[in-house]
């Protein structure tokens, strides 16, 4: 089987994407991109500084007047462009996912897709932004609602998903009438350098949308700048929670952080094992574990033995199965986790467990790879069993291809498993009793919650939902609820006017 | 095939040589070709149209690896190799054993990834349909080089 053609030919130096021009960095440091699968260099980033991220800045606040008196149907006229030349280079930009990040070629398509389907929903922008009124609140006096842009917003991005979450912000931001800045992960900028090449194409006026590559220096100056409205981040609790939210907001900002994830996935007796255990792989092995939506603590319900033996028996079958190997050969079900320094911090945790009594069904440490690659980033799928809630690698987030097995009597000690765990971004049940789905759907305290759906990620047209340790902020990214429960509510001000006329 | 990838490109391959093959037949032979024509056009078709629904609906990409599980690419290989000396009937049998192929691919594809992407097999079905038509007509051609 042959290797799909790799899309970057050369390695080169990234450029700033300032007020509609590429511009060199002057900081002078650069940092080597490397593909996980094959540990070569791919490109090199520059690490910008604040006044880089004050020239955009500038740029956004200056472009900002216009923009916002641009109608709302032209501006969404830029975005049906957007979308359209995006589906020209979606396999392009799939194949760069690829070799910046370690996902598979079907897994970085579906992280396209869903890019694209943001940047969809915010061509509805005319619709979506409408406000409302109501005649004669008094005799003769009239009330309405408008909703309008702010100014700049900025959005830091993370590392596991490089081309899709940036567009859960800019479509709606730009949408609406704001200016925007990308500071991509400077792990992996290269499909938003793609993604900034595709709107220098579409010809959006300069200033509106702006990238600035960088690490700590220009996320902080992005924080803290006076000029920026608003703050979207998706990254850990740590940073999101003690810096972005603690930081972002004590300089005037609204923020929305997106953070870290323990997902629990409770498996009923009555679930469909079949179905259910492939649902597991998608949901714990996706994206190698990392994703904020990545199930990580498989708990089974009931004391049945048999069934747990059975369903255990389907469940390590599938995960053995699963070939690692580089994204860009089609065999391949696994790719590597981004970085070394990630993958050892995975088989930390791995040990951690060991350690404190789970015992190791399936050990990917030492995965079988396909082809000939350096397993300097690869690790196979990971079973442990005899988890305990308490141990840390129930508590905390790993970020990798680690499925943690945990027993519960019945559903209500399940949830108290869920609930005693800082973290509420998802969770789901496998189960064909509607009255256990109910209750679960009810009670559990997550944000996205999956019903017989491994990964519960939200379309475009909803929030992206997240609770307790797992979000800061009041407004979710992408669309939803008539826009304002999500990003159109995070990118606009409501004002209210009554007038009377003598 | 391990990935939905591989089915999605190994289906879009076979469209593509199936495609060749009937251009390449409605330059040798004037009797039916139009209709040659028109079947390479249905096959450049319907690998667009796959790979189409493919692209819209990847998501859960993982459940997706195992959906065309257990399905080998030798089982659907085609042989589209025209001899010079090749007769008009012998052509006709292999255009049939090539929507044949065509056909066993889409059907067994789209049975075995029914539970997962539904989209990807709605779209084999439809393949399998024109596939099913395509042969129809080869098979009355070829009647008529009995008579």
């Amino acid at each position: 089987m042959a290797i799909l053609e790799e899309p970057i030919k050369e390695v080169r130096t990234l450029k700033n994407y300032i007020d509609g021009e590429w511009i060199e960095s002057k900081t002078g440091v650069v940092w080597d991109i490397v593909n996980p699968a094959t540990m070569k260099v791919i490109s090199r980033v520059p690490i910008s500084g604040a006044e880089e991220v004050d020239e955009a800045v500038k740029a956004a606040k200056s472009a900002f007047p216009e923009w916002r008196r641009t109608p709302a149907v032209d501006r969404a006229r830029y975005l049906y462009r957007l979308k359209a030349l995006l589906e020209d280079h979606f396999e392009e930009a799939a194949r760069i996912g690829v070799m910046e990040h370690g996902k598979t070629i079907d897994e970085q398509r579906g992280e396209i897709r869903r890019g694209i389907e943001n940047v969809e929903v915010a061509c509805g922008i005319p619709s979506l932004m409408m406000g409302y009124n109501l005649e004669d609140i008094a005799r003769g006096i009239d009330e309405c609602v408008l909703h309008q842009p702010l100014g700049v917003f900025a959005c830091i991005a993370p590392f596991n998903f490089p081309f899709m979450v940036p567009l859960w912000f800019l479509p709606y931001a730009i949408a609406t009438g704001n200016t925007f800045i990308v500071k991509p992960s400077p792990e992996v900028p290269l499909s938003q350098t793609q993604l900034f090449e595709i709107i220098d194409e579409v010809g959006i006026p300069p200033g509106v949308v702006n990238m600035v590559h960088g690490g700590r220096e220009a996320g902080s100056a992005l924080l803290t700048h006076p000029d920026i409205k608003g703050i979207s981040f998706v990254g850990s609790t740590r940073v999101g929670r003690d810096v972005i939210y603690k930081i972002g907001t004590a300089h005037g900002k609204r923020v929305q952080a997106q953070c870290s994830a323990k997902n629990y996935l409770l498996i009923m007796p009555d679930c469909n094992i079949d179905r259910t255990a492939r649902a597991l792989m998608t949901s714990v092995y996706g994206n190698t574990g990392q994703r904020c939506l990545s199930g990580s603590n498989v708990v089974i319900i009931g004391e049945d033995e048999a069934f747990y033996d059975r369903f255990m028996k389907t469940v390590i079958s599938y995960a053995k199965r699963i070939n690692v190997g580089y994204g860009l050969d089609e065999r391949v079900q696994m790719g590597p986790v981004r970085s070394p320094d990630k993958k050892q911090r995975i088989i930390g945790h791995i040990e951690s467990g060991l350690e404190e009594g789970a015992k190791l069904t399936l050990d990917g440490r030492k995965p079988k790879i396909l082809g000939d690659y350096p397993e300097t980033c690869f690790l196979g799928p990971t079973i442990l069993e005899d988890v305990a809630n308490d141990m840390k690698i129930a508590q905390e987030e790993i970020f990798g291809p680690v499925m943690n097995v945990m027993r519960a009597k019945n559903l209500d000690d399940a949830i108290t498993m869920v609930h005693d765990n800082p973290y509420g971004n998802s969770g789901s049940i496998f189960t064909s009793n509607g009255a256990s789905a109910r209750k679960f759907q009810y009670e559990i305290q997550v944000g996205n919650v999956g019903i017989n759906i491994g990964i519960v990620a939200p379309m475009a047209f909803f929030p992206f939902s997240g609770m307790k340790d797992s979000f800061f902020g009041d407004r979710h990214g992408q669309g939803g609820g008539h826009g304002f429960e999500g990003a159109i509510g995070f990118y606009t001000e409501s004002k209210v006017v009554i007038s009377r006329w003598w | 095939m391990d990935t939905a990838a591989a089915a999605v490109s190994f289906h879009g391959r076979l469209q593509e040589r199936a495609a060749k093959f009937y251009e390449e037949l409605a330059r040798r032979y004037e009797e039916g070709r139009e209709t040659f024509l028109a079947f390479a056009k249905e096959h450049r078709n319907q690998q667009r149209d796959v790979q189409r629904v493919y692209y819209n609906i990847i998501t859960d990409a993982m459940e997706a690896c195992f959906a065309f599980e257990g399905m080998n690419e030798n089982d659907y290989r085609i042989n589209t190799e025209l001899t010079e000396d090749i007769s008009y009937a012998d052509v006709l049998k292999m255009a049939i054993d090539i929507e044949d192929k065509t056909y066993n691919f889409c059907v067994d594809g789209a049975k075995r990834s029914r539970g997962l992407l539904h989209d990807v097999p709605d779209a084999l079905e439809i393949v399998a349909k024109r596939t099913t038509r395509r042969k129809q007509t080869l098979q009355s051609l070829l009647e008529k080089t009995k008579s």
